[in-house]
């Protein structure tokens, strides 16, 4: 499978920290240090919108289903919840007493939960204009570093070195224990596994239901990063940021290297954040104050 | 005056006239302002503001009245106007020209005879010399110009003086020398020279020249003595150091080059002497010599014997305390040194290397890892030297032998010598492990006056000493040591000894191991201990310690000792075959452990997982269109209670203990109550079709007999515990009942099996007792229902009579303000003595009585929730049926009750159906229900009125009262 670099875009919004696609893909959404959220179009390059209310850093963002709504989290400890026409802020829930380092709608967009470094979940009803969280979920032990939602599962991931997967179906908490600290914990696109980057330089592959351990793989830069890992559209790869500026990519059956991708030779960024194209083998990873789209070359053979 | 005087008296010129004082005119002294100049005539000569102007004008100059006045131009024929010349003189008065005027027309001498200098001379005009290579003013003119005289010299000239002379009255020849020899002689500063020695000096040049005495000489002409204004702060004479760039000022090439120093970026060099020359001081002897800084020393380090002035100066000083310079006196108190203060010891574990946390927030920094960071002491490359390095690679066993031997020597010569008792020595030792220097001199003191007699210490000190063990093993050491050192030499040699015997291959191999090699003794201590520690007297560690140690260094030391022998000695063994089979084992060991390890990792594929309940809440439920699990469950309550979060909620939660608890309380309560009501409500169709089954009752399953007739036995054995023997007939006739009530047994049991206390009340429930299941499902929904539901049963006298029966009375004996009336609507099932008590107002008024009752409880029931109002006529079925959880099992209510074979049977039977009813009801409430009814009570609580609960209490309280009737 060839990789192909398609375009990239120098946000001048501060050092990127998150970069999201919308549900349908084709807009995404950038997080700065700067306090400001900008919604790009990536595949023209251009800045539709920017939207600015947040006290510190942009942490993490999500859109909503129907994109007329964004949700992100900021360092100033709040969830902000954007109207994506006008660019203002529609509600902001202030309910973690710590910052909030990710956000997430559910599949309606109904409910946003966030995670923070107050060691909880939170779960905010934004159709109500009730302004505490509906539920808060606070088994975790340090700080949440990212939060997956599903149909009808919360996968949370924290640095006590566990992940936890709320099952509201069936209502119980599932709690792994891998014993490193874990920068990000997601989904596969079948739902059956968990893609899980550990602080220890190490992306393991977890089956969900069993919660043994499938895979893991190697060899990127951890150092000390809050890396994002995630898994290719097919489930067929599994990418990861890495502290030397690549994007790594894996074969998720062999575990073997298949590409390290970057757009400059070595850049002095880490590529911290990374969102798959719901629809095409096609992703966005940030680095520094830039963002860059990659999309595989043979996707639409396979 | 007399005459005598005058002729006494030679007077000199003319006496002044005497002054008649009369007539002496007042004279004032003129005043500088009206002294002013006047010219000849008596005018004022000067005018104006400046009274230094020329006189002009009418008064002063030209003679006429308007001043002077131009000449005025006349020419006629006969005499024509000539050519007028007009001169200075012209426009000056008389005056002027007189010998004191500005223009004196006198005869006198020039300039170059009147003044030296040009004084008076008119400036030269420029003669402009067109012919001259520079055009202008001759430049040699202007470059060379004479020298002016002064005042002074001028003056000294007209007086006769020339250049080259002194100044001053002409001289002898005799006089000249003498001064000579004045000014080339002895300086002398301050104080004119004795007069001895100017005698001296005139006698010495007496005798040269008196033919000459007539001539006189001009005096001879001083040096001129130059004042350098001083500009440095240096001492008088002394130039010091210059410090300027290299190539700056003039090279010199003859000169010794200068010192050269790099100093920021800017090469100096440095002339001149750093060290002058004092005044006190002899020259140098070669006074050509350029001090060069080259030749100074600037290296710290032993004093080098340098020939300078000063240490010359300072040996001599030295030598000769009396020898000071001139004027001076040595101090006879000595200035007091400063005193110099040690740096303060460090701790032992001080690691020089600092890691500086973060914040405070974040976790303190693993010593041990600083520690490796900072390479601890050890085994490294450069810790060890060449000797050591041999010593490891190659076990010689010779070598340690050697060492010791070494040590044994020493020892040897001191060991004899000896002559106070060991035993005090190891009282010192054991009895004074502090540490104190005077303190084990004290105790030694003692020791000594002890040894004639057997003190208490010496033998303490023999127990100690047998419990050693080691001393007295060694006959060499029953002879006395004189001091510590021998002792613990003594110790050392004693266990090296016995070690170097038995491994000497271990020994060496050990003490090769040098972690504390740069403390030497801790070394020597360390390796003592090693020897101790094989030897499984680890304790002795404390008798090689040197007493100026601290009790916590002394510890810090064992545990520092025991984590090095840890590091570097492997376990030994006394056998060397046995050594090499444990080091196999220890091979296959590591092996194992290392395949266990490596079954970890594998291991690690199994992620531990656990699972634990967890209730989402509602609206996460709803939002994520999923049905909410365990739907019956309170859970979520308690989730939504906590849910309310504030920041000190997370900071303080054991200050909030309290309201915790009773917020954990509040919660039970919520659950129970939650579980009550839902319980109720999947009741409901269990009822249903209970109802529904009730009309097919007469068809009794045998199927489920089994679990009844075990039920049966449990309340038996129950029943006996509480009333004996004596009613197992009535069981008996009961039997037949409970055989038809059996399906329905088995489904309450089934849904409430959680609880004993329902499966005795099921057991014990009959038909006819309806009255007890009403109550029971009243104290469960709390009088939920209406008050004027009027589906009554007229059990209650029934029940009424077979109490009386029960307790021996009749009603009216037992209750004398029960209206026996029956009682009517819901309330005709219910016993309010359990319930409610009335008061006292009610025994004034029986016939009342239940009115009042009725009225009270009506009370109770308006303030319960409405919805239990809808469900009112539900509830009375249930009545008939069975409250689920809390009271007895739902009765099985024939259709029609009085037809019932049974009660046709016999009327013994039916008049003892109720008793037992009621006794059984009784003991349940006695035994098992009444805990469960307090509790509710206590949930009533919470929603009902102050008013209710006191009514609650005294209904518990009667009941009591009846109990103890009993």
């Amino acid at each position: 499978m060839e990789f192909k670099f398609v375009s990239s875009i120098d946000c001048k919004q501060g050092a990127v920290r998150a970069v999201r696609f919308s549900v349908d893909g084709s807009y995404c959404i950038t997080c700065g240090s700067d306090r400001k959220l900008k919604l790009w179009n990536p595949y023209r390059c251009a800045l539709l919108k920017t939207y600015g209310g947040h006290g510190a850093e942009v942490s993490d963002a999500c859109a909503s289903c129907e994109s007329s709504q964004i949700v992100s989290s900021g360092m100033d400890k709040s969830v902000i919840l954007w109207d994506v026409a006008t660019g203002t802020p529609v509600r902001r829930l202030r309910g973690h007493v710590g910052p909030v380092t990710t956000v997430r709608f559910n599949e309606e967009s109904t409910m946003a939960v966030s995670g923070s470094r107050d060691n909880a979940v939170m779960c905010w009803d934004v159709r109500s204009k009730a302004i505490e969280p509906v539920q808060t979920l606070r088994d975790a032990k340090d700080t949440i570093s990212s939060v997956r939602v599903s149909d009808h599962e919360i996968l949370s991931a924290s640095f006590d070195g566990k992940i936890r997967r709320y099952d509201i179906r069936v209502g119980e908490v599932l709690t792994d224990a891998i014993g490193e600290d874990i920068t990000c914990a997601s989904f596969t696109r079948d739902g059956q596994c968990i893609v899980a980057s550990c602080a220890d330089g190490v992306v393991r592959l977890i089956d969900k239901d069993s919660g043994e351990l499938l895979g893991e793989f190697t060899g990127h830069d951890a150092n000390n990063l809050c890396l994002e890992s995630s898994v290719d559209y097919q489930d067929t790869h599994i990418i990861s940021g890495s502290g030397d500026g690549k994007l790594w990519i894996w074969e998720l059956v062999n575990q073997k290297v298949v590409a390290k991708l970057s757009e400059v030779e070595d850049s002095k960024h880490p590529t911290v954040s990374l969102s798959v194209h719901p629809q095409k083998n096609c992703f966005l990873v940030a680095s520094g104050s830039k963002i860059s789209m990659w999309e595989a070359a043979d996707s639409s053979k396979d | 005056m007399s005459e005598s005087d005058d002729e006494n008296y030679v007077t000199f010129g003319t006496g002044l006239e005497l002054l008649d004082e009369e007539s002496l005119p007042r004279k004032k002294p003129v005043v500088i302002e009206d002294q002013y100049a006047c010219d000849t005539q008596g005018r004022r000569r000067f005018h104006g503001a400046f009274t230094g102007g020329f006189s002009a004008g009418y008064f002063n100059s030209v003679g006429t009245r308007d001043g002077w006045r131009p000449q005025q131009f006349k020419s006629s024929r006969s005499s024509k106007a000539g050519s007028v010349n007009q001169r200075p003189e012209d426009f000056m008065d008389e005056e002027d020209t007189g010998n004191f005027g500005i223009a004196p027309m006198g005869i006198r001498s020039t300039s170059d005879y009147t003044d030296h200098g040009k004084r008076g001379t008119k400036r030269e005009r420029f003669r402009q010399d067109p012919n001259g290579v520079i055009p202008g003013a001759p430049v040699l003119k202007e470059l060379l110009k004479p020298v002016k005289e002064t005042v002074g010299i001028t003056l000294l000239r007209k007086m006769g003086w020339k250049p080259g002379q002194g100044v001053g009255p002409r001289i002898t020849k005799r006089e000249k020398i003498k001064i000579l020899h004045q000014n080339r002689g002895v300086k002398v500063y301050g104080c004119s020279l004795p007069v001895q020695q100017e005698e001296m000096v005139a006698n010495e040049s007496d005798a040269s020249d008196d033919e000459h005495v007539d001539i006189t000489f001009a005096p001879d002409d001083y040096e001129p003595f130059r004042l350098n204004p001083k500009d440095n702060c240096f001492g008088i004479g002394y130039t010091g150091l210059d410090r300027r760039p290299v190539l700056s000022g003039h090279v010199n090439l003859f000169e010794i080059p200068a010192f050269n120093i790099q100093d920021k970026d800017k090469k100096l060099s440095i002339h001149g002497q750093a060290f002058g020359v004092g005044v006190f001081e002899v020259d140098d002897e070669d006074i050509y010599a350029k001090d060069d800084m080259s030749r100074y020393n600037f290296a710290l380090g032993p004093e080098r014997k340098t020939k300078s002035r000063w240490s010359q100066k300072e040996d001599s000083a030295s030598t000769s305390q009396e020898k000071c310079i001139e004027g001076f006196i040595y101090a006879k108190n000595r200035l007091e040194d400063k005193k110099i203060f040690k740096p303060p010891e460090l701790p032992p574990d001080f690691k020089p290397i600092h890691v500086a946390r973060k914040s405070r927030f974040y976790p303190p920094i693993d010593q041990n890892l600083i520690y490796e960071n900072g390479k601890p002491k050890g085994l490294a490359r450069h810790d060890l030297n060449a000797e050591d390095r041999y010593k490891i690679i190659n076990d010689n066993p010779l070598k340690a032998s050697t060492l010791h031997n070494d040590i044994q020597k020493e020892i040897q010569p001191v060991n004899v010598s000896g002559n106070t008792s060991v035993t005090a020595k190891i009282i010192c030792r054991t009895l004074n492990l502090q540490g104190r220097e005077h303190e084990q001199e004290k105790k030694r003191q003692e020791a000594q006056q002890a040894k004639g007699n057997i003190s208490w210490l010496e033998k303490l000190t023999a127990t100690n000493f047998v419990k050693g063990g080691m001393v007295g093993t060694d006959p060499s050491v029953t002879g006395a040591l004189t001091n510590f050192k021998v002792f613990e030499n003594l110790c050392s040699r004693n266990t090296s000894e016995i070690v170097s015997s038995d491994t000497p291959s271990n020994t060496s191999s050990i003490q090769s191991v040098r972690p504390f090699l740069p403390d030497i003794e801790k070394q020597k201590r360390f390796e003592q201990y090693i020897i101790f520690s094989q030897n499984g007297e680890k304790k002795k560690l404390a008798s090689i310690q040197p007493l100026s140690m601290s009790e916590w260094e002394r510890d810090h030391e064992v545990v520092e000792f025991d984590q090095a022998l840890r590091l570097f000695v492997p376990p030994v063994s006394t056998d060397i075959k046995l050594v090499s089979c444990e080091l196999e084992h220890s091979s296959t060991a590591t092996t194992e452990s290392k395949i266990n390890r490596n079954m970890k990792t594998k291991d690690k594929s199994k992620i531990m997982r656990t699972k634990i309940e967890w209730q989402p809440a509602h609206i996460v439920c709803k939002r994520f269109n999923i049905p909410e699990p365990r739907a019956g469950c309170a859970k979520p309550e308690s989730d939504k209670k906590i849910s309310k979060f504030s920041v000190f909620n997370c900071l303080d939660f054991s200050g909030n203990s309290e309201k915790f608890e009773t917020a954990t309380r509040m919660i039970e309560k919520k659950k129970c109550q939650v579980g009550l009501d839902q319980g109720r409500m999947e009741k409901r169709p269990a009822v249903l079709s209970e109802q529904e089954t009730e009309t097919h009752l007469n068809i009794s399953t045998e199927a489920s007999n089994a679990s009844v007739s075990h039920k049966l036995r449990r309340f038996e054995a129950t029943y006996e515990k509480v009333f004996g023997k004596g009613v197992q007939d009535i069981l008996l006739t009961l039997k037949s009942n409970i055989d038809r009530q059996q399906p329905n047994i088995t489904e309450n049991s089934d849904s409430n099996s959680g609880t004993d206390v329902t499966g005795h009340q099921d057991s014990s429930a009959t038909p006819k007792d309806k009255t007890e299941d009403k109550k029971d499902l009243f104290k469960a929904i709390f009088l939920s229902s209406s008050e004027d539901s009027d589906t009554g049963v007229e059990d209650n006298i029934d029940s009424e009579k077979v109490k009386s029966v029960l307790i021996g009375k009749t009603c009216e004996q037992v209750n004398l303000q029960r209206n026996t009336s029956p009682a009517r609507g819901i309330f005709a099932q219910l016993d309010f003595n359990e319930l409610i008590i009335p008061t006292r107002r009610k025994e004034s008024n029986d016939n009342e009585s239940i009115e009042t009752t009725k009225q009270e409880t009506k009370v109770l029931i308006i303030s319960k929730s409405t919805d239990q109002n809808l469900a009112r006529k539900e509830i009375i079925k249930l009545s008939e049926e069975a409250p689920d959880m809390y009271g007895p099992a739902l009765p099985q209510i024939p259709p029609n009750h009085d037809n019932s074979p049974d009660k046709l049977d016999s009327n013994i039977s039916q008049a003892r159906k109720p008793i037992f009813k009621n006794i059984v009801l009784k003991s349940s409430v006695e035994t098992k229900v009444l805990g469960k009814w307090v509790e509710k009570s206590k949930v009533k609580k919470s929603k009902k009125e102050k008013k209710k609960h006191k009514h609650k209490d005294k209904s518990k309280h009667k009941r009591k009262s009846k109990k103890s009737k009993y």
